[in-house]
């Protein structure tokens, strides 16, 4: 099987996985950054629930592990508002009630 | 015949041999004695780059694990080494793909499945599910795009901020060629 790693424009890793395209690596290397990426997004997870908070995520990727979880809070927050279907909007239009 | 035939042929058969193991894309070292070649041989890769079939057409696979949420547009872009040559626009294919769920539970908003394929006479379908922010199965007929015309050999995936491809977790997909 062949593994690869993709990287956009300015060098930053968007995914690994098997198969065509990316950057071919070997298959160490594909489970070590595997294991990371996991790593990782078990950590913004656990920040996310108030599981644990940022000091106890490794002091080289609490900033990047902060910036995920700000943009999750974001985006969900968001996501939220656009899943309602019509029937309940409009019942919380017309008849006031709540989401 | 004479030692020294038997020595030329000897000679001109190990060199044939290299040619063809080099010709398996599999290096032969400077210097490999005659009885090295069955090793270079066992390492030639099996299939030897031929195209893959399956239900008698063309097919190819793969995975994707992002580092990120994935929440833009996510283009797959397929070998054509392992297409045939008739893949094309005029032909479609179908193309699947869902979320690898034998390591973990599936999350809120993120593609749980999705599939492409051919409608008609130059016209496709795509349909898919996602998982909303209340854990329900949603329909997303929205879900992606095969290939512009000129270029078919690949497959966008439309990501939202409800529809993720979630960091660490496991994509699966296989494209199989609808050849006419």
């Amino acid at each position: 099987m062949r593994y690869y790693a993709q990287y956009n424009d300015s060098g930053k890793l968007i995914a690994i996985g098997a198969g065509p395209g990316g950057t071919e690596i070997t298959e160490s290397e594909y489970n070590a950054l595997l294991a990371e990426i996991r790593e990782k997004a078990a950590l913004v997870d656990k920040l996310y629930s108030g599981e644990i908070t940022i000091a106890d995520v490794p002091t080289e990727w609490q900033e990047e592990i902060q910036r995920r979880v700000d943009e999750r809070i974001a985006a969900e927050g968001a996501a939220t508002e656009q899943d309602i279907p019509a029937e309940e909007a409009l019942n919380i239009i017309l008849r006031g009630e709540t989401a | 015949m004479s030692i020294q035939t038997e020595l030329a042929r000897l000679t001109n058969a190990k060199a044939a041999i290299q040619s063809a193991i080099e010709g398996k894309g599999v290096t032969v070292p400077s210097g490999t004695l005659l009885d090295g070649m069955a090793a270079l041989i066992e390492a030639i890769e099996a299939g030897g780059g031929e195209m893959d079939t399956i239900f008698g057409h063309s097919f190819e696979y793969g995975s994707i694990i992002p580092n990120e949420d994935i929440t833009s547009d996510y283009v797959i872009n397929f070998s054509h080494s392992h297409l045939s040559p008739s893949f094309s626009d005029t032909a479609y294919y179908n193309f699947v793909m869902w979320c690898d769920t034998s390591e973990k539970d599936v999350q809120n908003l993120s593609w749980l499945w999705l599939i492409s394929g051919r409608k008609g006479r130059n016209s496709s379908f795509t349909y898919g599910q996602y998982i909303n922010s209340k854990e329900e199965i949603t329909n997303a007929s929205y879900s992606g795009v095969i290939g512009s015309s000129n270029y078919p050999y690949k497959f966008t995936i439309y990501c939202t901020s409800s529809k993720k491809l979630l960091a660490g977790r496991k994509y699966n997909w296989i494209v199989v060629g609808n050849e006419v």
